[in-house]
């Protein structure tokens, strides 16, 4: 299935997990494809990617027969999310969808919080998110089409204890999104919030996370956590593959979801279930 | 019987100069509370269409409160700025001795499209409506939890509960207001702390008496009915045939009094909370 044939993808965060994942996906079904990273490592955050990585989300994009560019860009400076834009603009002529995907995870109860893990990781997964998001905006607005997709969490639907600022940051996602999508809905464009649950990436196997869910030991491993991660929802999944994850995206910005807007789809083996709405 | 009471407690009131704030800080007092004002921010060049409560109001309310048998002090502070929570965290708690219960009712509202958006309105809206709470909650949270029965109460927004045209600032903002008070609800019960948010919908206060805002409910729920002249009637005509209530404003008091009940509830119960107080319009939330 080729059915993003002569469109154009951007697509944030794309070094390495779900970015990268999203981004050959839409390469496979026909898709050109321009892809940023910040590229540089946050002290408070696991492993961030390289731009060496980010090459590498390019070469494999290419591999596929799919034309891309890879450009270094921080989702939080406006600067940079323009030169973005521009750059899709000015290599393909147009942009059809925009995945503001950039988001990084850093834990501790608010009370032992150091004040810079609270700020970097709002400031990324909200603001980067609206800040990226607000610069394609108007040449989505000018071409009267689009599609947005913002990732969110399935902790932007609960309180997530030892991840206030992550939760705090994509509960936003989701106001902001559902703003946008009443905003944006009478010029054709589309725009959703996608909530899944752990995917497994750098972001979910790491020490940091793994001892967040086995506080009781040392040292835990991905065998210790498993069944932690998977008791979290109903279908006592531990985590998402990144299929999964960017077969969800795909689809909100398939045609097959035209009037699908102001959405926060859940991909979260049912987590979402015993959420409110 | 509530056999818990707000007298003898001392509670900090972000935002308590006038408004809505105003209002809670005077309920405080009335109940016998000890109040400390934190509002008047140096903040003259805001992207606002409203002026801000001025050092002179602040001074004459916490003046007003002294009036009702209380102590009663005003800390004249930003809450975008860590440094000056941090300060007036220590200053009230020098003056009063603790901190037991802590209301975050400063905040900020434009009302523009995310297209014309500026990065000033962004940053104003967010720092200070989610930001400025973080700040205060992380810095009064060790006082709240030598209180042993620390309240916290965030006034976020209706527009938390939904999408809102032409307030996706606002509106993400109060989201993410409610992200983080449940998810300190359940870090910090252990310390017997209850954190509640009140959802309002629009009040008769200086936010809303704003040529913008009046555009905003002329336009009506999807932004797009046609605006010529923004005005007070028509914007109030709008509103009234939108709430469910069918009267024009969330009641100021009746507001002031959904924060005063989670501030004066004796046990955990209602922890995590979010209660809407928004003329009707909750009526329309998924839940």
């Amino acid at each position: 299935m080729r059915d993003f044939e002569n469109q154009v993808v951007v697509i944030t965060g794309a070094g390495k997990g779900q970015g990268r994942s999203h981004a050959l996906a839409f390469a496979q079904r026909g898709a050109s494809v321009v892809v940023c990273d910040i590229g540089e490592q946050l002290p408070c955050a696991s492993a961030m990617a390289t731009m060496e990585q980010l090459e590498e989300t390019v070469r494999l994009v290419e591999s596929v027969g799919a034309e891309c560019v890879g450009i270094q860009a921080d989702t939080r400076s406006t600067a940079d999310m323009k030169r973005l834009v521009d750059t899709a603009i000015d290599r393909f002529g147009k942009i059809d969808v925009f995945v503001a995907n950039a988001g990084i995870a850093a834990f501790g109860p608010v009370s032992e919080m150091p004040y810079d893990v609270w700020r970097d990781v709002v400031d990324i997964n909200l603001g980067g998110v609206a800040t990226s998001i607000r610069a394609v905006v108007p040449h989505l607005i000018e071409r009267g089409a689009g599609r947005i997709v913002a990732t969110s969490s399935a902790v932007g639907r609960e309180g997530g204890p030892n991840n206030a600022n992550y939760a705090a940051s994509k509960w936003g996602v989701i106001g902001f999104v559902k703003s946008l999508a009443i905003e944006l809905a009478p010029h054709g464009i589309t725009v959703n919030a996608f909530s899944p649950m752990s995917v497994s990436t750098d972001m979910c196997h790491n020490q940091l996370t793994y001892g967040l869910f086995r506080p009781d030991l040392d040292e835990p491993t991905r065998d210790d956590v498993k069944d932690t991660f998977a008791g979290l929802n109903p279908m006592r999944v531990p985590w998402l593959e990144l299929s999964d994850a960017s077969e969800a995206v795909l689809f909100l910005a398939s045609s097959s979801a035209r009037y699908i807007t102001g959405a926060a789809l859940d991909v979260a083996g049912g987590w979402n279930a015993f959420h409110s709405a | 019987m509530n056999e818990y009471s707000v007298a003898g407690r001392v509670a900090v009131v972000t935002g308590g100069a006038r408004g809505l704030g105003k209002s809670i800080a005077t309920a405080l007092a009335a109940a016998g509370a000890d109040v400390a004002v934190w509002d008047g921010p140096d903040w003259s060049d805001a992207p606002l269409a409203y002026s801000l409560a001025s050092k002179a109001e602040l001074d004459e309310t916490v003046a007003e409160l002294g009036g009702l048998g209380v102590r009663a002090v005003g800390e004249s502070v930003d809450v975008r700025d860590l440094d000056q929570v941090v300060q007036a965290t220590a200053a009230t708690v020098a003056q009063l001795g603790r901190i037991d219960i802590l209301v975050c009712a400063a905040g900020v509202r434009s009302c523009v499209p995310a297209s014309a958006m500026t990065d000033d309105q962004w940053n104003s809206v967010v720092e200070t409506n989610l930001h400025g709470t973080y700040h205060a909650i992380k810095s009064a949270l060790p006082h709240l939890t030598a209180s042993g029965a620390g309240r916290i109460v965030v006034v976020a927004a209706e527009e938390g509960r939904r999408g809102a045209a032409s307030l996706s600032h606002y509106s993400a903002a109060a989201w993410a207001q409610i992200g983080l008070v449940k998810s300190i609800a359940v870090e910090s019960a252990e310390a017997g702390i209850a954190a509640s948010v009140v959802c309002p919908g629009p009040m008769d206060t200086a936010m809303s008496r704003t040529e913008e805002f009046w555009a905003l409910a002329q336009a009506g729920r999807d932004g797009v009915v046609p605006v010529t002249v923004p005005n007070q009637a028509d914007a109030e005509h709008a509103l009234r045939v939108r709430h469910p209530s069918n009267t024009t404003y969330a009641a100021v008091d009746a507001v002031r009094d959904a924060v005063l009940f989670l501030a004066g509830q004796p046990g955990l119960d209602l922890t995590g909370a979010v209660l809407d107080v928004s003329a009707g319009l909750a009526s329309m939330n998924t839940a």
